[in-house]
């Protein structure tokens, strides 16, 4: 009866888990589906939430708040999807290169910076978002447990996906970014300005990143460089494996996430299997993903192909 | 809006190459100006902490020489790089294969330990089981693109995850290669009679470099001397015809990252047998990714590839000086990188265009 109690509170515990770590997945993905629709292919998205990370950090060691910290964020991965647009867009520069560019910047301010500023390496604690349980619904068994008592970027993380889907397909905004991932020369012709389509979504990634970042930073408190730990990269994985399209981009996320539950849940007890194979898993599962998404039904025609009209 | 200024910026038709250097010179001024900047934000003299650097890393004999040791393993990576992009196959998991190329190395070395083999035949099977160690984990990922369609970029990133993890797993909780007497994750010493042998009377100079270095004029022969380099180029240049032209594009791609994927392998081996003399997690702080910024500054061009890498691994080395003299962490050395990168990516790119003032009002 009660190793019953136990199984259960210990599946509940991953479960919620799995709702928890699917955040910043979420949040990466969705933003990088907005930019890879209007044609962009954002490799710079490890970095981008990087810098998330490392604001949120920073904000706080220089007396700001959490939310101040995330405001920043915003700005920050913003901004960094404005300088993706200008090398990719407007410069022509390489799409990989200019990734790589991103995230190799992240790594050295986020290492050097808060070495630098902390020199005596003081302990600082970012404060944690607390979790916001929903009325009514959070007191549901089993299900208001797992779904309703998350924090605040969680639930923004669920509600962001529909809201996406619905922009991009019902409103004419939606229809010129996919446009102009499809077919720029008609998005030209019908006089709208697809350079400026693909930069406004591509910083609109940017701060869905930034914002990925900050809620890492914001449920562990303690700061390490490179702690995003590939998980940008599992955004970008997300997308394909989804096929461009949101609901199954829930199921990658979900799936990648469960391992990352199953992962911090179980290291707790005392089990056979190594630890670094559940550090591993997310990565491996996310190959078999590719090599089984042979799918691409959805991929934008012109995805990392910039405009001319030459 | 430029228009209501009466200029507008058009596509030059040909770039002079002094130009094009000039651009490169701008970029890295600027690359320099502003990692400068963030230094002085953090309370350091950013003049005096780089002529400090330039000091550790060119000063004096055994610095120069120090550097030289610090560009092999950039070396090695950067032609991986130019190998593999050269072929439009954007690899970048050269961070990986050198640690699978130690790793490999290290496994051979401990599978043979006992066996009481001289120096130079050690050193070759250990060298072989390195690239080999590099091959396998680029042409894994060649084969994912080949056989499943897996982009390369997602791929190898993914790999060098999961091999630096696989190494943590070898080096942690005194289980496999952990040495019995330490406390961080890192194996026992290399026997000394089987470490690369030093070249010079001080410094830390080894033979690697000089493998290095002959093998960036291979690897210029091979791309523009042999039939293999022409196919690369020719799918670097238009996938599409390449295929009707009969040749195998499949192949190629597989062939490429085994190349791409041996070369950064053997950097692995090299920095274990030559430099560090024991498996950590320190062995590549990194040089999988400066390799790539330091091809594509040269544009890929193998010969250039190795001034890059010594104007590089100076970098690194003089950071070394830097941080204990002026106390600026060495992880500037990475804000710098990145900032070379971006910079010169930007300069090059503008260099493509020119400000011009409309004649005629339309």
């Amino acid at each position: 009866m009660l190793n019953d109690l136990l199984q259960m509170a210990v599946i509940l515990n991953i479960l919620a888990a799995t709702i928890r770590m699917a955040t910043p997945l979420l949040l990466g993905a969705m933003g990088e589906l907005v930019a890879e629709r209007s044609g962009v292919m954002n490799m710079g998205l490890e970095g981008m939430m990087l810098f998330g990370v490392f604001i949120v950090w920073l904000v706080t060691y220089l007396g700001g708040s959490t939310i101040t910290g995330i405001g920043f964020a915003l700005i920050v991965g913003g901004l960094l999807g404005l300088l993706l647009s200008v090398l990719v867009i407007y410069l022509r520069v390489d799409q990989t290169v200019s990734g790589l560019a991103i995230n190799l910047l992240a790594v050295g301010v986020g290492e050097y910076i808060p070495r630098m500023v902390n020199v005596q390496n003081e302990i600082v604690q970012v404060d944690i978002l607390a979790n916001v349980n929903i009325p009514i619904l959070s007191e549901i068994p089993i299900v208001g447990e797992i779904l309703f008592q998350q924090n605040p970027f969680t639930y923004l993380a669920f509600i962001s996906v529909p809201i996406v889907a619905w922009f991009l397909k019902k409103t004419k905004y939606g229809l010129a970014i996919r446009s102009a991932g499809e077919n720029p020369k008609a998005v030209d012709t019908r006089g709208l300005n697809v350079n400026r389509i693909r930069t406004l979504s591509t910083i609109f990634a940017g701060m869905m990143a930034g914002l990925g970042g900050a809620f890492l930073m914001s449920v562990t408190s303690r700061y390490l460089p490179e702690m995003t730990a590939g998980r940008g990269w599992l955004a970008i994985i997300v997308v394909i494996a989804g096929n461009w399209k949101p609901s199954r981009m829930v199921i990658a996320t979900l799936l990648f996430a469960f391992l990352s539950a199953l992962q911090v849940t179980l290291t707790t007890f005392e089990i056979a299997i190594p630890y670094e194979f559940f550090l591993i898993m997310p990565y491996v599962l996310a190959l078999v993903a590719l090599a089984a998404s042979r799918v691409r039904s959805a991929q934008p025609a012109k995805l990392g192909v910039p405009y001319s009209r030459e | 809006m430029l228009r209501k200024l009466g200029i507008e910026i058009v596509k030059r038709e040909k770039i002079h190459p002094l130009f094009q250097i000039l651009a490169v010179l701008v970029g890295l001024l600027l690359a320099f100006l502003i990692s400068g900047w963030i230094m002085s934000m953090t309370g350091n003299d950013p003049i005096e902490s780089f002529k400090v650097m330039f000091r550790g890393a060119f000063g004096e004999k055994r610095k120069i020489l120090n550097t030289l040791m610090r560009s092999t393993p950039l070396m090695l990576a950067a032609l991986a790089t130019v190998i593999a992009f050269k072929a439009e196959v954007w690899s970048i998991g050269q961070e990986g294969q050198i640690f699978a190329g130690a790793m490999m190395s290290f496994a051979v070395y401990r599978l043979i330990d006992t066996a009481g083999l001289s120096r130079p035949v050690l050193l070759t099977i250990v060298i072989l089981a390195g690239v080999l160690g590099g091959a396998l984990l680029g042409g894994l990922a060649g084969w994912l693109r080949t056989r499943f369609n897996v982009d390369i970029i997602i791929s190898t990133v993914l790999l060098n995850y999961i091999v630096t993890t696989m190494l943590l797993f070898l080096l942690y909780d005194h289980k496999y290669w952990m040495g019995a007497n330490n406390y961080y994750p890192r194996s026992d010493l290399i026997l000394k009679d089987y470490w690369f042998p030093i070249l010079g009377d001080t410094g830390r100079l080894h033979m690697g470099f000089i493998i290095a270095v002959v093998l960036a004029i291979v690897v210029y022969w091979l791309i523009k001397r042999t039939p293999y380099g022409y196919d690369l180029r020719a799918l670097g240049a238009n996938p599409t015809a390449t295929q009707f032209k009969g040749i195998n594009v499949k192949r190629l791609i597989l062939i490429t990252m085994l190349v791409s994927g041996g070369l950064a392998g053997l950097a692995g081996s090299i920095e274990l047998f030559g430099v560090h003399h024991n498996v950590n997690m320190d062995l590549s702080p990194g040089y999988g990714y400066t390799g790539i910024i330091v091809a594509l500054l040269v544009e890929l061009n193998p010969i250039l590839v190795i001034f890059a890498a010594i104007f590089f691994g100076g970098l690194i080395n003089g950071s070394v000086t830097m941080i204990t003299s002026t106390g600026v962490h060495t992880s500037i050395t990475y804000v710098i990188q990145a900032m070379v990168l971006i910079s010169v990516l930007v300069c090059r790119a503008m260099a493509n265009y020119r400000i011009r003032r409309i004649q005629h009002v339309e």
